[in-house]
């Protein structure tokens, strides 16, 4: 078979058959046209499962942020609420500390209601008074913080006065330990004259855990970062709060993360493939948190993510295979029907030219030719 | 006497050894300025080493942090020695606080500014009516010096113990160190590309930073107690340099104590920032000494920025260990 697909030249070099040719031709040009519509079907079909990907982690994520922000919304709330008490009535600092108890008492999903009054306030009432009301236990304490600490240095106290907004702080660690993350706004009094920032402050885990708890599905989770790439939620609990995306990339050496923690801090919304040494090669969808700075992604093996892609591309490689195969079968074999004749006669030509011409010649009967005697 | 009997006399008598010294041992406490992180390795490291124990100190080291205030600690006789930036040592010297440089460990200028490039800030005088957020007291000393050299006045906002508001984009420049804040604003996702960084030591104002201190009282009693916690402090930034990660995973534990989080890859940044200025590789500055020169470019400095500065003190007296007094 070998030596009538690839003949030896009467030079000794080892050439190639036309049959060999015609098959290698047909292959290419069918296996070519077959190659490029199977390329073509996985590519249109990957597509469509990704932008089914990317809808159906929207609306999980959507769903995450719902539940999420339903905590901070009452944070938010109560907060405003708080302020507008102080603006509209003014009340003197010990109807104030009462009025923070009860606000706290009736939303439990608040763990501390804060303000710290400027010291350069028109009000002398507040000149230097920072009235906090917080949980302990399963009671409300009131205190006055300007005996224990200097708040107009602290965080939730200046970004609110010098960004002139509110805002969510980035997570902090509480007086009992544990992280708390607050919610601040900036008072003016009427004459614009800075009055003070009102907080409310929650734990962290109450707000981490709602996420965390959400069902993603197969072998995907979700993680949280604040707007300055740390994780507030991730299951690798030793990330939290410690890790920002960026220290990780630079501690296993992945600049993807990079590239996706710039996406994110910067507020976009989108899917992006990463390689995880451990873990292969994964799909994330990641969309920002509510108006917080944070942003969550959702995350899922590749493999999971586009399963029926998956079971496509083995079938297509399989028929792929398998019709290769079964073409170079059948270009052998047509090829060599229509070459047959040519060798025949190309082999009688070279006794011919060999002489003597006394030889009988092979007859041709099995190509269907007439029978021919060679004189004798 | 047999080679196993040897070997456990020659132990009992090394226990007896250790056992003697650490009975004579001097104690004393050491303050740091800010919560542990790799700036203060080398402190760690000795301690750890027994670098300071082999030369007869027991030493306590204390964290600092935003509650605790070194010169008060001091002041107030609750430390024997403290941490202090070169421009904190000069302000502070006064009649009822005597402070004595012991030990001057960085010993070159790590301040940068930071700025947004964005925001059209590529040099100093840029700066000009912008919005910066500045450390306040001691800190902003080299800062002011360069706007008022410049002859230029950004809008001043406080900064505290983050660069938060700049990273919010509340302002359009903040100040860092090189081996701290600037290398959190790029663990927070920010490119060097996007920032426009410029390093006041390259400006001209290359002051060195942190020392070690204690007031003239406590160097008159035991120069030796000082000159010792000094020599053991640069032995251990010397190991720190020949063991970074040992020395990062030292401080991480020591974070963790005091319940700071920091990560790792922070840590081992700050470290291989600062050692440069610590270390001194050939004809540069001294390492751990505090010229003459410099002393006085930053007492000039301090009185030439802060109205409430008096006269400086000579340079014998702030540093006694060179005049051999």
């Amino acid at each position: 078979m070998i030596d009538r697909l690839f003949p030896f030249f009467p030079d000794g070099r080892r050439g190639v058959s036309i049959a060999a040719r015609l098959a290698l031709m047909i292959v290419l040009g069918v296996g070519a046209l077959f190659s490029a519509i199977v390329l073509y079907g996985y590519f249109t079909s990957r597509a469509a499962l990704e932008r089914e990907f990317a809808e159906r982690m929207e609306n999980l994520g959507r769903a995450a942020e719902n539940e999420f922000l339903r905590i901070p919304g009452i944070a938010e709330s109560a907060t405003r609420d708080l302020a507008e008490v102080l603006l509209q009535f003014s009340p003197p600092p010990e109807k104030l500390a009462e009025t923070m108890k009860r606000l706290l008492e009736s939303h439990p999903d608040i763990s501390a209601l804060t303000i710290g009054f400027s010291r350069e306030g028109a009000d002398p009432r507040y000149g230097n008074y920072c009235p906090d009301a917080s949980r302990e236990g399963g009671s409300v304490r009131l205190r006055d913080l300007a005996g224990e600490v200097d708040w107009t240095v602290q965080e939730w106290y200046q970004l609110p006065l010098q960004m002139g907004r509110a805002l969510w702080t980035e997570p902090f660690f509480g007086e009992g330990g544990g992280l708390m993350v607050s919610y601040a706004i900036p008072v003016y009094d009427a004459s614009w004259r800075y009055l003070a920032t009102v907080c409310a402050s929650l734990e962290l885990h109450r707000l981490a855990g709602v996420f965390s708890a959400m069902p993603i599905g197969g072998r995907g989770y979700a993680f949280m970062i604040t707007g300055d790439g740390t994780f507030v939620s991730h299951p690798r609990r030793e990330l939290l709060m410690r890790e920002t995306m960026f220290s990780v990339a630079e501690m296993e050496d992945r600049t993807d993360l990079v590239d996706l923690g710039r996406r994110m801090i910067r507020g976009e919304t989108g899917t992006a493939s990463l390689y995880d040494p451990l873990r292969g090669r994964l799909m994330v969808f990641f969309r920002p948190v509510g108006a917080m700075g944070w942003s969550i992604g959702i995350l899922f093996p590749e493999e999971e993510a586009l399963a029926d892609i998956t079971r496509l591309r083995r079938v297509q490689g399989l028929l792929g295979l398998g019709g290769l195969i079964a073409l170079v079968v059948a270009g052998l074999f047509i090829s060599g029907r229509i070459s047959g004749p040519m060798r025949l006669l190309k082999d009688s030509a070279a006794r011919l030219a060999s002489g003597p011409l006394c030889r009988r010649s092979r007859p041709a009967t099995r190509w269907g030719c007439s029978p021919h005697r060679s004189p004798r | 006497m047999r080679p196993r009997a040897r070997a456990a006399l020659a132990g009992v008598l090394f226990v007896a050894l250790v056992a003697s010294r650490a009975g004579a041992a001097t104690k004393a406490v050491l303050t740091l300025h800010w919560y542990p992180q790799t700036q203060f390795a080398g402190y760690y490291m000795a301690l750890a080493k027994g670098f300071y124990a082999a030369r007869g100190i027991d030493l306590e080291i204390r964290r600092g942090g935003s509650d605790v205030d070194s010169i008060r600690e001091l002041r107030e006789g609750r430390t024997d020695f403290a941490t202090l930036f070169l421009t904190a040592g000069i302000l502070y010297r006064a009649d009822d606080l005597r402070l004595v440089n012991v030990v001057q460990v960085v010993n070159r200028g790590n301040l940068l500014i930071v700025a947004r490039r964005d925001r059209g800030v590529s040099k100093i005088a840029d700066l000009d009516g912008r919005r910066m957020s500045l450390w306040g007291d001691h800190f902003s000393a080299a800062f002011k010096k360069a706007f008022a050299d410049s002859g230029i006045w950004p809008v001043l906002f406080d900064q505290f113990s983050s660069v938060e508001l700049f990273l919010r984009g509340g302002v359009d420049a903040c100040c860092a160190m090189s081996y701290n804040e600037y290398q959190r604003i790029l663990l927070a996702g920010r490119s060097p590309e996007e920032l426009t960084v410029i390093s006041l030591a390259d400006e001209g104002y290359d002051i060195p930073e942190d020392g070690v201190y204690c007031v003239e009282e406590t160097w008159r009693k035991d120069p030796e107690l000082a000159r010792d916690l000094g020599e053991a402090t640069m032995e251990g930034w010397r190991y720190a340099a020949e063991h970074p990660e040992e020395a990062v995973d030292l401080v991480l534990a020591e974070a963790d104590r005091a319940g700071y989080t920091v990560n790792r890859v922070l840590l081992r940044r700050m470290l291989d920032g600062i050692l440069p200025s610590i270390l001194a590789d050939g004809s540069w500055r001294t390492p751990g000494v505090l010229s003459r020169e410099d002393y006085e470019r930053a007492a000039g400095l301090v009185r030439s920025v802060f109205v409430e500065a008096g006269e400086s003190a000579p340079y014998e007296a702030f540093r006694p260990l060179e005049s051999g007094r």
